[in-house]
């Protein structure tokens, strides 16, 4: 239980900021509640869960620090975890909560904006700056278009870093995920549409089939005679030479030899 | 005592199985069984992304 107030005090700084606690115990729903969220009074986020097989504890209390899209950062104990550690961390994300008062016209757009609807803040911020004669409302519709511009940068990084991988089912999925909050917008609307190309194509159906086949074969190689094992790897090697799965495979098969 | 060797040996199996995450590794997704402090409509890990977040385990013991 030591370090409850060091946790509170980084969640009273930096949740605003995108930097979310998940506290979390396998201890049943009662303890939880009267030893730590009634007796501590803590406001971070706490849950119910069994992660042993997941996270590999070694030794309680412990941490993992995940960035925006859930790699690990650090891990260790959780008082090692300092405030300028995490005003470290979250100044890489995108700002997910509109943080100072703006002109009244953009009231949809923020709201939009603050449930994450980033489609809709940038049409109606668009509108709204076309509209304006008075300078602060424009100068406020350019400062939360600036805002919303971070998000399509960093979905636009996530999309090349997959496409530069050759990964078409992880560029897809990216293209999904960006053109789902940006929905309602041009750019949701050309994300989607360059999704739906890039799902008929063979590169992707060639991507797709080969990571499902060398996941069947996963689990499958360890029992296998090493010949065999190298066959079956080659197989799908030589079928999809060009993608991730495939590469993987190739490498994996000069383990048999 | 047999119960307890036992119980001894199965943790023994559980903390080998489990694999460590690694800085640079993915972490897995789970989900919560009950939680406390989120949004009701926040049931796993995974919705969190897009944000930097701290996996602590704890327990009262």
């Amino acid at each position: 239980m030591a370090g409850v107030p060091h946790l509170q005090e980084l969640n009273d700084k930096y949740r605003s900021k995108g930097f979310e606690i998940v506290a979390v115990s396998k201890e049943d729903a009662g303890t939880i509640q009267s030893k730590l969220i009634d007796a501590k009074k803590v406001t971070y986020g706490v849950v119910k869960a069994d992660i042993g097989s997941l996270y590999a504890t070694r030794g309680i209390p412990h941490c993992w620090v995940l960035d925006a899209d859930g790699k690990c950062l650090f891990h260790g104990h959780p008082s090692n975890v300092t405030a300028a550690n995490v005003e470290e961390w979250v100044k890489t994300l995108a700002p997910t909560k509109v943080d100072k008062e703006l002109a009244k016209e953009l009231s949809g757009a923020v709201k939009a904006f603050d449930k994450g609807e980033y489609g809709k803040a940038l049409t109606d911020t668009k509108a709204v700056a076309a509209e304006a004669t008075d300078e602060l409302v424009k100068a406020d519709a350019a400062y939360l278009e600036g805002l919303i511009q971070k998000h399509i940068d960093m979905d636009k990084a996530k999309i090349e870093k997959a496409a530069g991988a050759g990964d078409k089912v992880a560029q897809a999925k990216a293209l999904d995920e960006a053109a789902a909050k940006f929905k309602g917008s041009e750019i949701g609307d050309t994300w989607a549409g360059e999704s739906k190309e890039l799902k008929k194509s063979k590169e992707y159906k060639d991507c797709a089939k080969a990571s499902e086949e060398l996941e069947k074969l996963r689990p499958k190689i360890e029992d296998m005679a090493p010949k065999s094992a190298r066959k079956a790897l080659e197989k799908i090697a030589d079928k999809y030479p060009d993608t991730p799965a495939g590469k993987e495979a190739a490498e994996l098969a000069k383990r048999y030899n | 005592m047999r119960t307890l060797l036992s119980l001894a040996l199965l943790c023994a199996i559980g903390a080998t199985a489990a694999h460590a995450v690694e800085v640079g590794e993915q972490g897995p997704n789970f989900k919560f069984d009950k939680s406390w402090n989120f949004d009701a409509a926040i049931t796993e890990l995974d919705q969190l992304r897009g944000k930097v977040v701290m996996v602590e385990s704890w327990a009262t013991w």
